[in-house]
């Protein structure tokens, strides 16, 4: 919403300084998104008057103009516009005058010239010229109530433009007068909206236009007024220059009096020419299924039963109510009589069908918001002065029809809930004076500490609705800033021996951190990936299958383009490997990275299966060393070799703890590498982070074992295995290396050996007794039950 | 010919082709043949010169036919030609068997190089507020990323079809009813979830993930996050959110950092607010030195969410707030691109 400074003092004296302005306008909630001066920024241009015209001698597109600025001086002007004639007042650039030009060639000074043999002293300038507007078909004439020889910087003065970012609960705030109520309030100082005057024609409204309402929810008024004598011609330089500034294109004169009024107001009005509406005669209904409505912007758009539209005479839809109008009624060069139409449209249709078409405009986000219910007259009377001051007749009182007219209740908030809210620093009265400040009315029943107030709620506000739409205007109008600072501590909770029994991270969230201080400790980098795909990465590891799809058409409207189906990440494979090659792509080899985040997989229940996953991926490293950082992170976990979709047929595992599983890894499949541009061997592992906590917790529950302080007997065991896995033959070792209760072993796999067909795996076992120093024999029986667990997986002791 | 003895024709060609394919048992094998079954030496492409000789009427079915028998027999050979080469692979992959099992614990490879890895600026961020609020008395909760229309806005009072609703560009999924399931837009699903979850006094605050349909940007992304503090309490004023967000932010930022709030609007919390932080001039490496940025949103918990959740809107007030991690990531790191978060770059993440 873009407000001039000038249009807010037609409503209140402002007098503060530009930035004190926009410092209380953002602490009203009328966030400044930028402060704009829009001041002129020509020099030497002076208001002359047209004496002659004659035509060039030795050109046709060029004729030579006599102007005067008073005084007696005159100057000949040649000029390449025909739109003038004698008596009219036109901006002259004298000899000197400098004009900006918003181009890279800079500033143009205006020198003393001759045009084909004729000389110019000046030059007679058109709106965007001066930087203040746009064409319109020539030189710009200016109202002829200006004085001959007035600095026309002067009187366009100077001017501020506030872009303000207005929220969606302040429909009153769509307006200048909205805007100037709120600050006129904070700044103390009186605002009035002024009395339109009219000298309105014998000839009655009502007789010549009529509309039915049968939608009456979605429309609680209808009303009209009617011009008369109209001709179409641009507007006066001040209403178009206000909104140009503003945003909005001028078009001609009745179209931009009805947006000057909306700007200035907030009630949208709509404009028909009203010889082309049959006996003057409209319905306002919901659309049938099939109707269609040709647009201004020259669309067939079509309806539906969710649609409000105008129809005439004869039924045709005519206009989509509050969106846009149509073609059949516009106002032409030709028009004469005007139909202005204020209304009240629901705002929830509104915002449906402006949003299912694709039609914002700033008609559509004021009826959105919930225009004033009340403000239809006074926007008509106001459309009315502007137009009859450009020499329109005003028919007699207005046509009007009512829908099912709304009124608010009253709202009561106690001054318990006030100071429950707000605490002790606003009082009673304080609270009425600030909501009588922006037009809400109040009244105060009830004993002192126990006050009641009544607060009638203005017709602009229709968002307030109950008690603590009123608290909010009270704190809001008073200042946040206002606000004293308190920080409440849980610890120093009323209630905090009953309820609070957990502060800080839980176990759980410290062994996730845990998890991430490990993994950086092993030399990884974290990275995140987004967890979207595409059908193709989903399955092409073979590893899922099926996906969630985003649902692809969910908010389109019908203006936008479909997009191709994406899905929900059911693991984290595919954004790791993207990374991975990303990096390739960028010559950053050997990068190991992890990554944990949600994954998502389809289920039958309310909510689809969402659960933390880790991925770690290990550049250019074999699986197994890949299986040594598990055993670092996860301590007693073991592995079990599997075939696992995506990764080498021989090369791949589930990790476990105890029974449960905790995730898989191994060697990527070469033909994935490939795809994606890796080296291989790539070590890759997905593990579930919720079990793998669980099993991190689980193990912190184990007994505490003191360190033995006898001597301990050490010596190494060697098998030729075959195919035998290692993690059973180690679990074999160790349940045999314990012998007798009490005795201990630490237990290591210190070497794997190939040997064409043959491989070999030897191990550590350091024994030792709690209470005694092992003695030979027994330490030999030990090593000796170790072998015989060995043999009897089929393993062969090598010497 | 006519069209029907052409489709024989090729027919015939098809089992040929089938039982050329069967009989091939290497890649190299199948790609000698591949000129002969379909390339220019095939049956299909001597056929195609016949169309020529055929009546005028019938060249348009004609060329179709092998168009579409074509397509056939060169995909049966590429799927052919994927099995072999995929045999091949498993064949050769065989040999290198490892058993993964046997994790050999010696000093060997691993621990050769010393280096330590980094966290994401991301989660260095979240954590550094994690701590923060920790010590400020609260507790960490999540919640999923995927929720129901009901704990994302339902319970939050966006009534359906409100156009608050369209403040957030909403990516749904394709589970349930249609939009009954969504990507979450914002933390505060999770409020919800808390305040069903356990009585008050509450004293949290909920990190994640979130998303809203974004072209992807330096300054914006489909997926963000945020963390979301809530406060349900008795006696929790207007001022008690005003304090909280000054104390939070100078304890991450440093005491000469101010705060304010400004009136806003979330269908959540009334009275709301957007909450800005001044960076001070003295911090000349933040290019935001000496200006007021917009933060985040807060307000006072709605009496419609209390309502929602079960507690008592008489008994209890509270206040929430939210805030993007990311933008704080860029801020405090000086990244300008958000776009860098995501793409696993090791140059950008070593740098944290």
């Amino acid at each position: 919403m873009k407000v001039l400074l000038s249009w807010l003092k037609e409503f209140a004296p402002f007098e503060a300084s530009i930035q004190t302005i926009a410092d209380d306008l953002a602490d009203l909630g009328l966030n400044v998104e930028e402060i704009i001066d829009i001041s002129p920024t020509f020099s030497g241009v002076v208001v002359a008057e047209v004496l002659a015209t004659e035509p060039h001698p030795n050109a046709d597109r060029i004729q030579l103009v006599d102007v005067s600025t008073g005084g007696g001086k005159t100057y000949r002007v040649c000029c390449g516009a025909f739109n003038m004639s004698v008596g009219d007042l036109v901006p002259l650039a004298t000899v000197g005058a400098i004009l900006s030009t918003n181009s890279e060639t800079g500033d143009l000074k205006i020198t003393k010239r001759e045009i084909r043999g004729e000389t110019s002293e000046g030059m007679i300038c058109s709106a965007p010229e001066l930087q203040m507007g746009q064409d319109s078909g020539g030189i710009m004439i200016l109202p002829n109530n200006l004085e001959v020889g007035t600095d026309l910087a002067d009187v366009f003065g100077a001017d501020t433009l506030f872009d303000l970012e207005i929220n969606p609960n302040r429909p009153d705030a769509m307006s200048v007068a909205g805007v100037a109520r709120d600050l006129a309030a904070r700044q103390r100082i009186d605002f009035a909206i002024p009395t339109p005057t009219l000298k309105e024609t014998t000839q009655l409204a009502s007789e010549m236009c009529k509309v039915e309402i049968q939608a009456p929810d979605f429309c609680q008024h209808f009303t009209m007024r009617v011009l008369t004598d109209v001709k179409i011609k641009p507007s006066p330089i001040n209403i178009a220059r206000r909104l140009l500034a503003c945003g909005m294109r001028p078009l001609n004169n009745i179209v931009d009096i009805s947006n000057y009024v909306m700007l200035e107001l907030g009630q949208p009005t709509h404009s028909f020419d009203l010889d082309k509406l049959p006996e003057g005669k409209m319905t306002v209904r919901m659309a049938r299924e099939g109707e269609k409505v040709l647009t201004l912007d020259e669309k067939e758009r079509k309806v539906t039963t969710a649609d409000g539209i105008i129809s005439n005479i004869s039924g045709e839809p005519i206009s989509i109510a509050g969106v846009m109008g149509g073609i059949s009624t516009e106002i032409s060069d030709s028009t004469k009589n005007v139909l202005m139409e204020a209304a009240w449209w629901r705002p929830i249709d509104i915002a449906r069908t402006s949003r299912r078409m694709g039609l914002r405009s700033e008609a559509s986000a004021r009826f959105e918001r919930g225009v004033d219910v009340e403000l239809a007259e006074l926007a008509l009377d106001r459309i009315a002065e502007l137009a009859q001051a450009q020499g329109i007749s005003i028919a007699k009182g207005y046509a009007k029809e009512i829908g099912s007219l709304e009124k608010s209740q009253p709202v009561k908030v106690s001054e318990a809930e006030i100071k429950r809210h707000l605490g002790d620093i606003i009082d009673m009265d304080q609270a009425k004076t600030l909501l009588q400040s922006i037009g809400f009315g109040v009244k105060q029943t009830g004993k002192k500490d126990n006050l009641l107030l009544t607060v009638e709620i203005p017709s602009f506000r229709p968002d307030t609705e109950t008690a603590i739409d009123v608290i909010e205007e009270i704190a809001r109008t008073h200042s946040y800033k206002k606000f004293p600072l308190r920080v409440p501590h849980a610890k120093s909770s009323p209630e905090a021996s009953t309820g609070l029994t957990n502060i800080g991270l839980t176990k759980r969230q410290q062994k996730r951190r845990e998890i991430i201080r490990a993994l950086k400790g092993f030399g990884l980098y974290e990275t995140i990936s987004l967890p979207f795909l595409e059908e193709s990465d989903i399955s092409f590891t073979g590893l899922k299958t099926e996906a969630i799809a985003i649902s692809s058409n969910a908010t389109a409207n019908e203006s936008e383009e479909k997009r191709d189906v994406m899905f929900l990440r059911p693991y984290l494979g595919p954004g790791i490997l993207k990374a991975l090659s990303y990096n390739v792509s960028h010559q950053n080899h050997d990068v190991n990275l992890f990554e944990i985040g949600k994954i998502f997989n389809p289920s039958n229940s309310e909510l689809p299966d969402e659960s933390e996953h880790l991925a770690i991926a290990l550049s250019n490293t074999e699986p197994l060393i890949l299986s040594q950082l598990l055993t670092e992170l996860l301590p007693g976990c073991r592995f079990e070799n599997q075939q696992i979709p995506g990764f080498h047929p021989v090369r791949a595992a589930g990790i476990f703890g105890g029974e449960q599983g905790l995730g898989i890894f191994g060697q990527v499949e070469s033909q994935i590498c490939k795809d994606f541009n890796l080296a291989t061997p790539l070590s890759y592992a997905e593990l579930h982070v919720g079990a793998t906590i669980d099993f991190l917790l689980e193990r912190e529950k184990k007994d505490y074992v003191s360190p033995i302080k006898y001597p301990a007997t050490n010596f190494d065991l060697a098998f030729w295995v075959g195919d035998i896995s290692a993690s059973k033959l180690y679990e074999a070792l160790r349940q045999a290396s314990r012998g007798e209760a009490g005795i201990v072993c630490e237990l290591n796999l210190f070497d794997e050996h190939i040997e064409g067909e043959k491989r070999g795996l030897a191990y550590s076992f350091k024994i030792s007794a709690p209470d005694r120093t092992l003695t030979d024999e027994e330490a030999q029986e030990i090593r000796q039950a170790c072998i015989e667990a060995a043999q009897n997986l089929g393993a062969e002791p090598r010497i | 010919m006519t069209p029907q003895e052409l489709r024989q024709k090729l027919d015939e060609n098809r089992a040929v082709v089938l039982d050329a394919l069967a009989k091939a048992k290497t890649a190299e094998e199948l790609a000698q043949l591949k000129n002969s079954l379909v390339g220019k030496t095939s049956a299909i492409s001597e056929l195609r010169s016949v169309v020529g000789d055929m009546e005028k009427e019938q060249r348009p079915e004609a060329g179709q036919i092998l168009n579409e028998a074509y397509e056939d027999v060169s995909g049966l050979y590429d799927n052919r030609l994927k099995e072999l080469i995929a045999e091949q692979n498993l064949n050769q992959q065989k040999d290198e068997v490892q058993d993964l099992s046997a994790v050999i614990s010696a000093t060997k490879s691993f621990s050769q190089s010393i280096k330590a890895g980094r966290l994401h600026p991301i989660t260095q961020m979240q954590w550094r507020l994690e701590d923060v609020f920790c010590a400020m008395g609260y507790t960490v909760v999540e919640g999923p990323e995927v929720e129901s229309e009901w704990n994302n806005f339902g319970a939050l009072n966006f009534p359906l079809g409100h156009p608050a609703r369209d403040m957030y560009d909403t990516f749904y999924v394709d589970h349930g009813e249609p939009q009954s399931t969504l990507l979450r837009t914002h933390t505060s699903p999770v409020q919800v979830r808390t305040m069903l979850s356990q009585p008050p006094p509450i004293y949290v605050v909920a990190p994640g993930r979130c998303y809203r349909q974004d072209t992807a940007d330096s300054t914006h992304m489909p997926v963000f996050h945020q963390i979301e503090g809530l406060v349900v309490d008795k006696g929790i004023q207007f001022g008690d959110l005003a304090g909280t967000i000054d104390k939070f932010i100078k304890a991450i930022f440093g005491n000469e950092f101010k705060t304010r709030l400004r009136p806003s609007y979330f269908p959540f919390t009334e009275p709301s607010a957007e909450f800005d932080i001044f960076v001070p001039e003295t911090e000349t490496n933040n290019k935001n030195a000496g200006k007021w940025i917009e933060m985040g949103g807060c307000g006072m918990v709605h009496p419609n969410v209390f309502e929602a959740c079960g507690i008592n809107p008489s008994e209890y007030t509270g206040f929430a707030f939210g805030f993007g991690i990311d933008r704080l990531a860029m801020m405090e790191f000086g990244i300008d691109d958000l776009r860098e978060f995501w793409n696993g770059d090791i140059r950008f993440l070593r740098q944290f």
